[in-house]
């Protein structure tokens, strides 16, 4: 759903990318056409929006004009579950303005594009033994169903170099409920507010290593 | 004084019987040269207590085992310890840095060698407030690099240093010694690392001083902590050698300042003169320039290689952190603060908003180090500055 103005996005979008030395230009009020290598050009939907939910994508991926990639700009956006499993139905690719620019200077298809750290959440939880399945409730959380008599816990998978109590603030109230909070930058800090703020909403902090330990235990 | 106590023990040896390695017939003067620069009653102003230093030459590994643990077991835990040696260093696995003795065997290498680790270990054991150890050895720098030592290395005390004589490979040795010793203890003889006004010789400024006027592969100081590592006094007559005017000098900060020699060397003047020369500004900015190019250089490529912004972040499992966080101790932190004395030497050849930068840089400098020394809260902190990389780059 949009959250207000976009037609600005496609013109900010065309500059930004041809800063980095990608040639673009804007097709249509929500559209942005990038060259891409071997003369192909990738079609770029854009928007600017808090949350891209599966409707957002359904009538894009039904248009006939489909998209390449479907681009959000907002810094603070994110997508449902459902939103990017029906993308990857349809062979769109998705994500924020990091992932296309990820996309267009990957040698694989942009439509397939994932980024590095889903690609490494992704088969780490795939390689667990404990794990059976997980499912993607939004790109950053994650319900992992576990072998045994062992619960599902819902995690939430944050890149931050430093763990501010404003990041845990701002993941609470992106993502709602959740068990843990998983830190994949190997360099991530944690300040003592934020210990603080995920002590009293009853969040777990844990480093990857942790994580993947306690996959294996049962949780509180 | 930070501690109440120094000792120093300072262990030598020419000659082995591990493989076929050559006689080394500097070693005893290397020997000589550092206890005569650290141990009171010297030709220099050391402070290490004479009656409990320890001088071993060409001695075997029981002898040299038993006289470090009866040492160790003697000094009080308010002490700066001194660990020096000189002589044939080997590998014996990864990083695994063996100091050979005079009996050392490679068929008995557990028993007759004396391991970096276990020294190290000793002194942490010990809980002693400062540490050095000075390695004038072959492939000393990898001690640097073992995971044990880092490990070891529990950081629950003011500060430690490992200073070894080269980064990777061979160190340079004359019949009258080896350059890392003749070095070091030069500084720590004239106080020459020091900044202007500074009473005592820190051996970690005087390690990185010897590192930089040595060619390649230089020598590795590798420092831990805001310990002061005390191991000399200066005196007054050494202090006025190329003085700059005190007036330039912030003294609440006096650790800061560049050695006098910087500013020398970056204004190319002989040691007797000061910056007060006729050199017009124009020069005189360029030469600085050229003093602070290769540390910012150095920092910005360790940044890029190794820091937290390479697509490394965005792997979990990357162990590239623990060489960021180790290059930080032995290279960032040293080079910040021989950066900000340059620069606040040299105030005066600044413009209005390089010295604007100049503070930027310096609240920078302070938490990092106060975050990677474990000061203040590991997160936040001001960043660099990115018009720090253009000081003195132009004409004002």
């Amino acid at each position: 759903m949009s959250d207000g103005d976009e037609s600005w996005v496609p013109k900010w979008l065309a500059r930004k990318l041809a800063d980095t030395g990608i040639a673009a230009r804007v097709t249509d009020s929500n559209r942005v056409e990038a060259d891409w290598k071997g003369g192909r050009k990738i079609h770029i939907i854009t928007m600017a929006r808090k949350l891209v939910a599966e409707t957002d994508v359904v009538a894009l991926a039904k248009n006939t004009s489909r998209p390449d990639f479907i681009v959000n700009v907002n810094k603070d956006g994110f997508f449902t579950g459902t939103a990017i499993r029906v993308a990857k139905s349809a062979n769109i690719g998705l994500g924020s303005y990091g992932d296309l620019l990820g996309a267009l200077h990957s040698t694989e298809d942009p439509r397939n594009y994932e980024n590095k750290e889903t690609d490494f959440i992704h088969r780490a939880l795939r390689q667990h033994t404990r794990v059976r399945d997980w499912t993607r409730l939004e790109d950053r959380r994650y319900r992992i169903e576990r072998e045994g008599n062992l619960a599902p816990v819902v995690v939430v998978f944050l890149n931050e170099y430093d763990l501010t109590a404003e990041a845990v603030r701002a993941a609470a109230d992106k993502y709602g409920r959740f068990q843990a909070i998983v830190m994949t930058n190997p360099n991530g800090r944690v300040s003592e507010s934020a210990k603080g703020i995920m002590n009293s909403l009853s969040i777990r902090c844990l480093r990857w290593g942790e994580f993947l330990g306690d996959l294996n235990k049962s949780w509180r | 004084m930070s501690v109440a106590h120094t000792f120093l023990f300072a262990v030598g040896n020419s000659m082995t019987t591990w493989g076929k390695l050559p006689q080394l017939p500097g070693v005893a003067c290397d020997v000589d040269k550092i206890f005569d620069a650290i141990v009171e009653g010297g030709p220099g102003l050391g402070l290490a207590d004479r009656s409990r230093s320890v001088k071993l030459l060409d001695m075997g590994a029981r002898e040299v085992k038993a006289r470090w643990e009866e040492f160790i077991e003697a000094v009080e835990i308010d002490a700066l310890v001194v660990f020096y040696f000189a002589g044939h260093g080997a590998l014996v696995g990864e990083h695994d840095l063996r100091l050979l003795l005079a009996d050392s065997d490679p068929s008995r290498k557990t028993e007759s060698t004396l391991p970096v680790l276990q020294v190290i270990q000793t002194l942490e054991n010990k809980r002693v407030a400062e540490w050095a150890v000075i390695l004038d050895c072959c492939e000393s720098g990898e001690a640097t690099r073992d995971r044990a030592i880092q490990g070891v290395r529990s950081k629950a005390n003011r500060g430690s240093l490992i200073a070894c004589a080269t980064s990777s490979g061979s160190v340079w040795e004359t019949e009258h010694g080896a350059r890392f010793t003749a070095r070091l203890t030069e500084a720590i003889r004239t106080g020459s690392c020091m900044p202007a006004g500074a009473e005592f010789v820190d051996i970690s400024r005087a390690a990185t001083w010897a590192k930089d006027q040595l060619p390649e592969p230089r020598p590795l100081v590798d420092l831990w902590g805001s310990a002061d590592l005390w191991v000399a006094r200066i005196l007054p007559t050494q202090v006025e050698i190329g003085h700059v005017p005190q007036s330039e000098v912030p003294q609440k900060d006096v650790q800061r300042v560049a050695s006098s020699r910087d500013v020398l060397q970056a204004l190319d003047l002989p040691a007797t003169a000061t910056v007060s020369s006729d050199l017009n500004i124009t020069a005189k900015r360029s030469r600085v320039r050229k003093l602070i190019e290769p540390i910012l250089l150095e920092n910005r490529t360790i940044f890029e290689t190794y820091g937290p912004m390479t697509d490394d972040r965005f792997n979990p499992e990357s162990e590239l952190p623990e060489f960021w966080r180790r290059k930080i101790q032995s290279s960032i932190l040293p080079n910040n603060r021989r950066l900000l004395g340059i620069l606040d030497a040299n105030r005066k050849l600044m413009s209005a908003t390089e010295r604007g930068t100049l503070e930027r840089l310096r609240q920078h400098i302070d938490d990092f180090e106060a975050k990677h020394t474990g000061v203040a809260s590991p997160s936040g902190g001001v960043q660099f500055p990115s018009e720090a990389d253009s000081l003195f780059k132009d004409s004002l």
